[in-house]
């Protein structure tokens, strides 16, 4: 890989981060709206007003907020959201491992359930298996998640009682240990289950489709050519070369796991940045938002570069021909 | 293939973790015997510092942590002793001295006394704490001995001897200087009350146990966990599954069907919660509000296009009163005006014509508009999308088009719509507002000295409304001591301002919460009969509440359930990885060849 290959990557890659700085501020102020609306009407003193305003950040004009912005937020400091007086770093570094843990791990057994499917079904074009994955794979697609998820609510939570209906843990028990972690795994199934179901389609399709433009390829008659068994000319030969199409799929798919899952989590009331998010908007949390986009948008860039280093290294073709 | 390594890791990793849950969830099962009353509700927590929060959780928690001087009664929200056991009104109704309980303690064992009362009175009043300052701006407290405390009001309160506001432990507090007592985020859990908090998770749930100082009747349960839902629907169905024992706020098209599950009991419960449609009454000097709106004669005419018994049909399902005075208590005899069906708005399209007509709003041109000297009458209607109160548009949007008032709706959320009413640059809009107990405040918002003049400002007045006749009844209520005479005085003013029709009133909407009742028993409503049972003025049912005989547990989901689920995700995750390891092993036998 060159060094002009790399330097155009991260050169964008830190333009975008600008944009999103400077668009980020402007795009939630667009809305003429009163942050410190919950405050209408106390009885509050001119000078705590004052004090409330300065807290927020929202003294002075908008020209020295915004400066006032871009320096913290280059610090990572974040200010304080206005919903609860409470340092947004607080707020995120409390609800970041449970969406890591969600997300994270839905989007793992997605990737790797997607992925094994998709090119099974493509190999084996026309199969019972590909007629079967590739119409549940649309349906799934096609379903709105909310959907989705208050279907697998009522049915494997409320009415069979296998699994909880919402939250993280059991508040009415004292767990620990082994007994906390499989609590915890208990909470986690079905809202993991509807964003595994509701991305499968996505990765499966991707894949089915690049193992089909690779079927016809030559290096696979050679593969075949020199005796290798079926499905070994799959994992080895079409596999590897179909994947490519999947990496930057693959990589925005992990770059969302810190955004969250709005509709999921709110289903299912499980406290991460998704129904962080979904509450900063409703309660008109400037800070919140800002700093909540402003991560979300960073790890996409983060991922996309990452596919892009990825890619360049996978298929030389990409390097050369940027070089 | 470097990742095709770490996937088999991850699944290995979960197996084992799947497995040996499986095995401790098989192992002896932990005693159970904490009695837990689990609540639901779809509003988050904003703080458990009671000089910040505002909501109605807030209040919910802060009524079961912190003992009042004087409580409320469930069945009429009458005075009845609280930390004071007795008290004494001066003859000029002036002072109240209050004889505080025997060996009264904070949950932590300090002693409580008349000097925390003092205290809170007293540095509340100094520091304008919001949730205090309305009950103690003109008192001045003196703690006289431990158990003796001496308010003096400095003009006529005809509140007193009522003295309901949270007292705060003065052995805390004092740590903090006027600004950092607002940073303090209430969390040592030392309180007076019932219960006080010892956990609390932002957007997750708070955690409250039972205080073993609390002076009055001994809750059954040991712990009350407030669960926060995102969504109404999902928080009925947790209930409904049993990991809950009550919730706040069931959905209107499912609280119909509770009465034929036995288990669920529904509760429709009053406090005077109102939704109304406000009109921009004019006496603002902000904003472009539609000229119309400032004759009396309009407003009436809107009034009598609504049809409310069909709105408390079509919109509530029939859980609400329709709407006649001002709700200004939780207490609906405040606000019972008596009037006959001739004095009231009834639903009118005829009527509500010939008074635009009389107004000199007439449909010259026969094209479905009202004009008046060249203007014509079509008005702005804000709602609140998502809230209840939206529901109600299609409704008034039709009958005002009837009687020639086309109407242009805009959605805004409710921090939006704050400012453009502060601004005055509105027509109509449909809102609500919960009321206290006392009238006070609720009469103040419609004074004159509470519309807003600085847009930066907002103030409560959000009708625009000016009546110089209410301005001074208010003034004279306020310092009325005789309960009789103020009462009077209050619903001469209600009907001044039903009369002047600033707002129509659409109705008073019910609370519709449901409590298992296979579980618990003994609900206590506040007030008697019509009100709600959790989330009231002073949530008395808690320690009132009784388990149901033979029932054991609390709250907990099925174990069943839990072992078949993990089982089944185990065995899929460790089949699945077995097959994994086992085709990577026959790949590398194949490279061996």
């Amino acid at each position: 890989m060159n060094a002009r290959y790399l330097a155009r990557r991260f050169v964008s890659a830190f333009g975008m981060l600008a944009f999103v700085l400077v668009f980020n501020f402007f795009l939630f102020r667009i809305v003429d709206s009163d942050p410190l609306a919950k405050y209408r009407g106390r009885v509050l003193t001119a000078e705590r007003r004052q004090e409330i305003i300065e807290k927020f950040g929202l003294d002075g004009s908008k020209w020295t907020q915004f400066v006032r912005y871009v320096r913290q937020t280059l610090r990572l400091d974040f200010g304080y959201s206005t919903d609860s007086g409470r340092r947004v770093w607080a707020v995120i570094t409390e609800a970041l491992p449970n969406t890591l843990w969600l997300v994270g791990l839905s989007t793992v057994i997605t990737v790797a359930l997607g992925l094994w499917i998709g090119a099974k079904a493509g190999w084996r074009r026309g199969s019972r298996f590909d007629k079967t994955s590739t119409g549940a794979s649309m349906v799934l697609y096609a379903m709105p998640e909310f959907w989705l998820g208050m279907l697998l609510l009522v049915f494997f939570g409320a009415r069979t009682g296998w699994f909880p209906v919402g939250g993280v843990r059991d508040l009415t028990r004292d767990l620990s240990g082994f007994a906390a972690v499989v609590d915890r795994l208990h909470h986690l199934f079905l809202p993991a289950l509807t964003l595994v179901l509701a991305y499968l389609g996505s990765y499966s399709l991707i894949m089915r489709s690049s193992i089909l433009e690779t079927v016809r390829e030559d290096y696979l008659t050679v593969a075949r050519a020199k005796g290798l068994r079926d499905d070994e000319v799959m994992r080895r030969h079409a596999v590897p070369n179909a994947l490519l199409p999947s990496v930057s799929l693959i990589a925005i798919g992990f770059g969302f796991v810190v955004g969250g899952a709005i509709t999921t989590e709110t289903v299912f009331s499980y406290p991460g940045l998704g129904l962080a998010t979904s509450d900063a908007i409703k309660n008109n949390d400037l800070a919140m938002l800002q700093a909540l986009f402003f991560l979300s948008s960073t790890a996409l860039i983060v991922a996309n570069l990452a596919a892009d280093l990825l890619y360049g290294y996978l298929d030389p073709r990409i390097r050369r021909a940027d070089g | 293939m470097q990742h095709r390594n770490t996937h088999l890791g991850a699944a290995v990793i979960a197996a084992i973790a799947l497995a040996l849950g499986v095995v401790s969830i098989t192992g002896p099962a932990r005693a159970q015997d904490k009695q837990v009353f689990s609540v639901g509700t779809t509003q988050d927590i904003d703080s458990i510092n009671p000089l910040v929060g505002a909501l109605v959780i807030d209040y919910e928690i802060w009524n079961l942590q912190y003992a009042t001087v004087t409580d409320k009664a469930a069945q009429d929200f009458s005075v009845i002793p609280g930390l004071a056991e007795s008290w004494e009104i001066s003859d000029d109704g002036l002072t109240v001295t209050y004889t505080f309980r025997e060996g009264l303690q904070w949950s932590d064992g300090e002693p409580l006394t008349a000097e925390d009362a003092a205290y809170t009175i007293n540095r509340s009043r100094d520091e304008e704490w919001i949730n205090h300052v309305s009950t103690t701006a003109n008192l001045e407290a003196e703690a006289v001995d431990d158990r003796t405390l001496k308010v003096t009001s400095s003009v006529p309160d005809p509140k007193l001897p009522v003295m309901d506001v949270y007292i705060v432990p003065k052995h805390i507090y004092e740590q903090y200087d006027a600004e950092a007592i607002y940073e303090y985020d209430g969390q040592d859990g030392v309180g007076s009350g019932p219960f006080t908090v010892t956990d609390v998770t932002k957007g997750e749930f708070v955690r409250m146990e039972k205080n073993p100082n609390w002076h009055g009747k001994e809750p059954v349960m040991d712990e009350v966990v407030f669960r926060i839902f995102a969504d109404a629907d999902a928080q009925f169905q947790s209930l409904s599954a049993g990991e809950l024992d009550a919730v706040d706020d069931v959905p209107v098209e499912v609280f119909s069907t509770l009465a034929a599950d036995g288990d669920l009991a529904p509760i429709a419960g009053n406090q005077g919660d109102f939704h109304e449609l406000a009109m921009n009454s004019g006496c603002g000097t902000l904003g472009d509000g539609h000229p119309a709106l400032k004759d009396v004669k309009v407003r009436q005419a809107i009034n009598h296009a609504i049809d409310r018994e069909l709105l408390v049909e079509k919109v509530l399902n029939g859980n609400g009163t329709p709407g006649v005075g001002l709700p200004v208590s939780a207490e609906p005899s405040w606000y019972d005006l008596g009037l006959t069906d001739d004095e009231k708005f009834g639903f009118d399209l005829e009527k509500a014509k010939a008074l635009l007509d009389e107004a000199g709003w007439t449909d010259a041109d026969g094209n479905g508009v009202r004009e008046k000297d060249g203007q014509e009458l079509r008005l702005r209607l804000f709602d609140i999308p998502g809230a209840v109160s939206q529901d109600n548009t299609p409704f008034v949007v039709d009958w005002l088009g009837q009687i020639g008032i086309p109407t242009e709706v805009s959605s805004y959320e409710d921090t939006q719509l704050t400012p453009i009413i502060g601004k005055g640059e509105f027509d109509l809009f449909l809102w609500g507002w919960t009321p206290f107990v006392d009238p006070d405040p609720m009469l103040s918002y419609f004074t004159s000295a509470q519309v807003t003049t600085d847009p930066e400002v907002p103030l409560y007045n959000d009708a625009n409304w000016c009546n110089e006749e209410y301005d001074a009844l208010y003034e004279q209520q306020k310092v009325e001591l005789d309960p009789d005479k103020r009462r009077e005085i209050v619903q001469q003013m209600l009907k001044i301002f039903y009369e002047d029709a600033p707002y129509a009133v659409l109705y008073q909407y019910d609370i519709l919460q449901s409590i298992r009742q296979d579980r618990w028993t003994n609900f206590v409503r506040q007030p008697a009969e019509t009100g709600p049972v959790l989330f009231t003025n002073t949530s008395p049912a808690y320690v009132e509440l009784q388990r149901v005989e033979g029932d054991g547990g609390g709250g907990g989901g099925s174990n069943t359930g839990l072992i078949i689920g993990v089982a089944a995700a185990g065995v899929a995750v460790i089949v699945g990885a077995g097959l994994f390891a086992r085709s990577r092993r026959r790949q590398d036998d194949d490279d061996r060849e």
